[in-house]
């Protein structure tokens, strides 16, 4: 949505096209109902409220009108972000903020001169419709006036600054002050480092932010310091630097020529032909000649003509190769060995101060002119308060031996008061710190004690968790006008900070000091705001990254003003969130998904039920399938007439033909049942049943002997043939009660010749093995055999045993099965 | 089975209207077995030039050959009055509107004038005199009512040729006395008030089939009545309810009837001949 372009023409053309897909939409549903009158309606008191309201009625026009323009005030004050982009030009009574961005960057690409024009002809644009605050990048008060000439005045002429105050943190400060700002307008170029510190997406989420542009910052070469190292040691006689030359461009032989300067004096100077990109340039120049400087600051000084002209001169603080320190502080024994004085003193000269190191203060020490006295105070009387008089000039850092040091501290500190008030009193000025009571040391007991009587004593805290002074690194104060730092901790690992983070704790206490701030500092200045003192901010150098001219791309900086927005009503480009169109296009989108796929789904889901229609009405599947007889003998048998006979009667079909097994063999023993004529098939050689027999029984299979077996027997087979659990199975004559006389038939006898009875093994809780005292397959069969009993002649009655015993085998004893009982006893019930 | 459609004003029913008209009915403040209306002399003048000659009594004039004119006094037993309701509700369902249905049922109108011209005639028959009265929403005016069967029959063809539509016949005069009303009313705007004393009021309270039974509701529809408050309704919305809610006001309705001192009897296009002639030979009622 980021081109998306409003227009009035675009609106009318929205609201009509939902207010026709609206009416299209009510069309549709109310094609649904035709209406029809009922009258008996009238006196029937059903209640309307659950019905859907269908049928156009002429509205109330009094209330209908009211909600008609209440809805369009809707409509508009709903449209209302995009017809404000459309308007461009702040209307009247709008606050507007100008940011001005002085940065050094962008005098690459602009001259003050024409700066002064462009911003001129900005506030003519306005045309003294709104409010106009202005902001610069080098002040800290905005200029604020309805009068823009008054404002125009006010601004007056327009130079860059050196420092690197960002866009973001004058923002800050004006918004700070003032946040009724509904438009912003910066004045900028591209360059990165000015905008790095300012998010304008989030400002842009409820105000408008534009930009002037100011020109592109790759125009131009620019050359510049990247960074000085001092190769030689503070206290050499020949100073060596080495100044590090950066550029923006890689091409050319551009001569350069680079100059220290003391003053008006030159120290050293090289003239150098610069490739480009970057590159150092050695200078040297003896020490002497910085004994009569008086200034505080050094210059390096850029002769080449380039893009910025601020950055070509980098200032050097004296400091910086003059700074003292001495170090107060007996190690009692070998100095190097583990000394934490000795680790300081390298930690200071690496920071570039010189240190001169006494075992004890002695009176001619007292007289250099140092920065820093650092005493380390202990409890075994080699190291105690030596300081000499204390000048406020001077910073005090008081550091205990041991962590349990700092009743000594705490006398020092004393102690530097009674001298401070002392000197004050000699020299009869009056004193401008009013006396303080001095702490009671003797009663401290604890480091709690100690560091809460110096917050008492407007101490501040330095380091450790904030809030909590008692684990605090360090507690900075001034005690009788002199600036005290009292160290909390020792500077040796047994404070628990390991010796590497030491030298960047020590940067960090040295660059809190200041060094006398005003005077003797340089700085890289990025926050004006922070800055007490003005003076240091004409000190201060170009940030590196202000002269590396970086350059943001147009998609990550605000639109462009638009100098035609009176005429043409061209477009700025809104942010997202307050335009309300992509929304409802959003909204508009998911109703469509789900319109089509509510009628996809309809369609298919009645493609679905159709075609599973047609398919169970066309694939009826009958759940059916037959019995097929399975016998052990070498003759087929033919049981057509059996067959018929029992599809009949039950519901139970069986195959004419009987599957016919010569020998016991694997298929033979995957049917269910088995008809054996002779026993004696089923023996091994060794007169046992055939292992995989005995298996087929255990899983289920029922064996019918049928033949005029003797009950012994029958059990010597069982006895043994069987090997395993089977054998515990018994055989029995069949009872009348069993589900064999009462399966399908009631059967008051089973048939029999000459007093031979129907066995059966019982195994498992049903009937394993049937031993049937004739040949009841081949009577059956189509072919009967010729039999002599007349009760084998019985044909009907056979049939009904045969019936009896199908059943029993399909589904064992299924009325002893209570499977089915709850559910016919909830039937009951 | 002959329904209420199928009412003509002469019927196979005159077996129980005989029945009916055999039975003591009241008339003013008793009952009299009265079956004709008299047509007593009451007076005799001469003839004088430009009265009308269908009054000489002609049988005077042949014996006497006077020329005397005779006014008749016409008698009645029992002034009877039968209030049409014509508001809209009772030309429901309207031809278009049956014909969106595709059920050939009649308007309640027509039962109204099915009933009040089979009651008229059977009036006439005893010798009863007839006021017509057409209820409009606004009024309540008289028409000239039929004098005789025939006259009955001739305004029940003209009826049937217009489809029970038209009910234009001259107006008359408020008729003084009423012994007896029928009004005959589907009671959709409450109960038609009659500014008529009568000793027998009955309410035939006229409903159409459609509106008792409404299984033929189609969803496809929306059903609404405007005449108080804007209504819609879908059938899904109806069925649940429609029926209870029916048999509630019907109740309460015949409450209401019954507590003003009406008779009160409910017909519709279905009701079966049988069981309207019954209930109308009853009790009196004729």
């Amino acid at each position: 949505m980021d081109n998306f372009n409003f227009s009035w023409t675009s609106n009318f053309f929205y609201t009509a096209l939902f207010g026709g897909l609206g009416a299209f939409l009510w069309w549709l549903v109310r094609i649904r109902f035709r209406s029809f009158r009922l009258p008996i309606l009238r006196v029937l008191d059903i209640p309307s409220a659950e019905l859907p309201k269908l049928r156009t009625t002429p509205p109330p026009w009094i209330p209908y009108l009211c909600f008609l323009v209440g809805f369009l005030c809707l409509l508009g004050l709903t449209l209302k972000p995009s017809s404000k982009v459309n308007d461009n030009a702040p209307v009247d009574g709008q606050r507007v903020l100008v940011v001005l961005d002085l940065s050094p960057s962008v005098s690459s690409v602009i001259t003050s001169l024409r700066y002064q024009e462009v911003f001129s002809s900005f506030v003519d644009t306005l045309d003294g419709k709104s409010i106009l605050s202005v902001v610069r990048t080098d002040r800290r008060d905005a200029i604020v006036g309805e009068n823009h000439k008054a404002v125009k005045d006010a601004i007056g002429s327009i130079d860059f600054h050196s420092f690197g105050t960002k866009l973001g943190e004058t923002l800050k400060h004006a918004l700070s002050q003032n946040d009724s700002y509904t438009d912003i307008v910066i004045f900028s170029d591209k360059d990165a480092f000015s905008w790095s510190d300012l998010n304008w997406k989030f400002l842009a989420s409820d105000r408008k932010i534009s930009r002037v542009e100011l020109g592109n910052v790759s125009q131009r070469d620019n050359f510049f310091v990247k960074d000085l190292v001092v190769q030689s040691a503070p206290d050499a006689k020949v100073m060596e630097w080495t100044v590090g030359l950066g550029s923006t461009t890689a091409k050319g032989n551009q001569s350069v020529k680079v100059s220290v300067l003391a003053g008006d004096e030159v120290l050293a100077e090289q003239r150098t032909a610069f490739e480009g990109g970057e590159g150092p340039v050695s200078l040297s120049w003896p020490q002497s000649k910085l004994n009569s400087f008086e200034g505080n600051s050094l210059r390096i000084q850029l002769d080449v003509n380039d893009g910025i002209a601020i950055d070509n001169l980098f200032q050097v603080s004296k400091q910086f190769v003059s700074a003292a320190a001495l170090v107060v502080g007996d190690t009692g024994g070998e100095r190097q060995l583990e000394d934490p004085s000795q680790a300081l003193i390298s930690m200071l000269e690496l920071l570039g101060i010189k240190v001169e190191r006494r075992d004890q203060a002695t009176a001619d020490s007292q007289k250099v002119k140092r920065s820093f006295v650092i005493n380390w105070l202990g409890s075994h009387g080699r190291n105690t308060c030596q300081l000499g008089e204390p000048k406020t000039s001077h910073h005090y850092w008081l550091i205990p031996e041991t962590i349990g040091a700092y009743s000594q501290v705490c006398d020092c500190l004393n102690k530097i008061e009674l001298e401070a008030a002392r000197i004050a009193s000699l020299s009869g000025a009056p004193s401008k710190v009013a006396p303080s009571t001095p702490i009671p040391c003797s009663t401290l007991k604890s480091p709690e004690e100690w560091s809460a009587a110096l917050i008492q004593h407007n101490f501040f805290q330095m380091g450790g968790q904030l809030g909590s002074s008692a684990e605090s690194l360090a507690l900075r104060g001034k005690v009788g006008g002199i600036d005290v730092v009292a160290f909390q901790i020792p500077f040796t690992p047994l404070a628990g900070i390991p010796h590497g983070n030491w030298p960047m704790l020590v940067k960090a206490f040295v660059d809190a000091e200041n060094f006398d701030s005003s005077k003797n500092s340089w700085h890289r200045i990025e926050s004006l705001f922070d800055m007490e003192d003005p003076a240091l901010i004409s000190s201060s150098n170009v940030p590196y990254r202000e002269s590396a001219l970086e350059e943001l791309s147009a998609k990550d900086l605000p639109s462009a003003w638009n100098w035609q927005s009176h005429s043409s009503g061209a477009v700025i480009q809104d942010s997202d969130d307050s335009d309300p169109l992509p929304w409802i296009m959003s909204v508009i989108k998911i109703v469509m998904v789900i319109f089509v796929v509510e009628i996809g789904y309809g369609v298919f889901s009645r493609l679905k039920l159709t075609m599973l229609a047609i398919f169970f009405s066309l694939v009826s599947m009958k759940s059916e399938g037959a019995l097929i007889l399975s016998s052990l003998s070498p003759h087929p048998l033919n049981m057509q007439d059996l067959s018929k006979s029992l599809e009949s009667r039950t519901s139970l079909s069986l195959d004419p033909n009987a599957r016919i097994y010569p020998k016991l063999t694997s298929a033979a023993l995957k049917e269910p049942w088995l008809f054996v004529n002779d026993p004696t098939s089923l023996l091994g050689p060794s007169g046992a049943f055939l292992p995989e027999l005995e298996g087929w029984i255990r899983k289920g299979g029922i064996l019918i002997l049928q033949a005029d077996t003797p009950l012994f027997q029958l059990e010597k087979f069982t006895s043994e043939g069987f090997i395993s659990t089977v054998k515990k199975g018994s055989w029995r004559p069949i009872a009348p009660d069993h589900e064999l006389m009462r399966s399908f038939y009631l059967l008051d006898s089973l048939p029999a010749c000459e007093g031979a009875a129907w066995q059966e093994y019982r195994y498992d809780g049903r009937t394993a093995i049937l031993a049937i005292p004739f040949k009841l397959t081949s009577i059956l069969s189509n072919t009967p055999e010729s039999v002599t009993c007349s009760a084998l002649n019985d044909k009907e009655r056979l049939t009904r045993v045969v019936v009896n015993l199908f059943m029993v085998s399909l589904a064992t004893d299924y009325k002893k099965d209570q499977i089915h009982l709850p559910e016919i006893l909830k039937r009951l019930r | 089975m002959s329904t209420l459609s199928d009412l003509l004003p002469y019927d196979d029913a005159e077996i129980y209207i005989k029945r009916a008209h055999h039975s003591l009915r009241p008339v003013g403040t008793f009952r009299q077995l009265l079956r004709r209306p008299t047509k007593l002399i009451e007076s005799l003048r001469k003839y004088v030039v430009g009265d009308p000659v269908q009054f000489i009594d002609w049988k005077i004039y042949a014996r006497s050959d006077q020329t005397l004119l005779r006014e008749i006094k016409e008698e009645s037993s029992v002034h009877v009055g039968l209030i049409f309701d014509v508001c809209d509700s009772m030309f429901w369902p309207t031809q278009e509107e049956a014909l969106q249905l595709s059920k050939g049922v009649p308007q309640k109108m027509e039962i109204a004038w099915r009933v009040g011209l089979f009651l008229a005639a059977s009036h006439l028959a005893k010798g009863d005199s007839l006021a017509f009265g057409i209820r409009t929403d606004t009024e309540l005016y008289w028409i000239r009512s039929p004098k005789s069967k025939s006259e009955v029959l001739r305004f029940f063809q003209s009826l049937r040729e217009s489809h029970f539509v038209t009910s234009l016949r001259e107006r008359v005069t408020s008729p003084r006395t009423l012994d007896r009303t029928w009004i005959l009313s589907d009671g959709l705007n409450g109960i038609v008030p009659v500014p008529y004393a009568a000793k027998i009021r009955t309410y035939i309270h006229i409903m159409a089939s459609l509106e008792i039974d409404i299984s033929w509701l189609d969803d496809s529809f929306s059903y609404f009545d405007n005449k108080v408050l804007p209504k819609d309704y879908t059938s899904s919305a109806l069925l649940p309810v429609y029926s209870q809610k029916l048999s509630e006001w019907q109740r309460q309705f015949k409450n209401e009837v019954l507590t003003q001192g009406l008779k009160y009897l409910q017909v519709s296009d279905s009701t079966p001949l049988e069981l309207f002639y019954r209930d109308i030979g009853s009790n009196g009622q004729l």
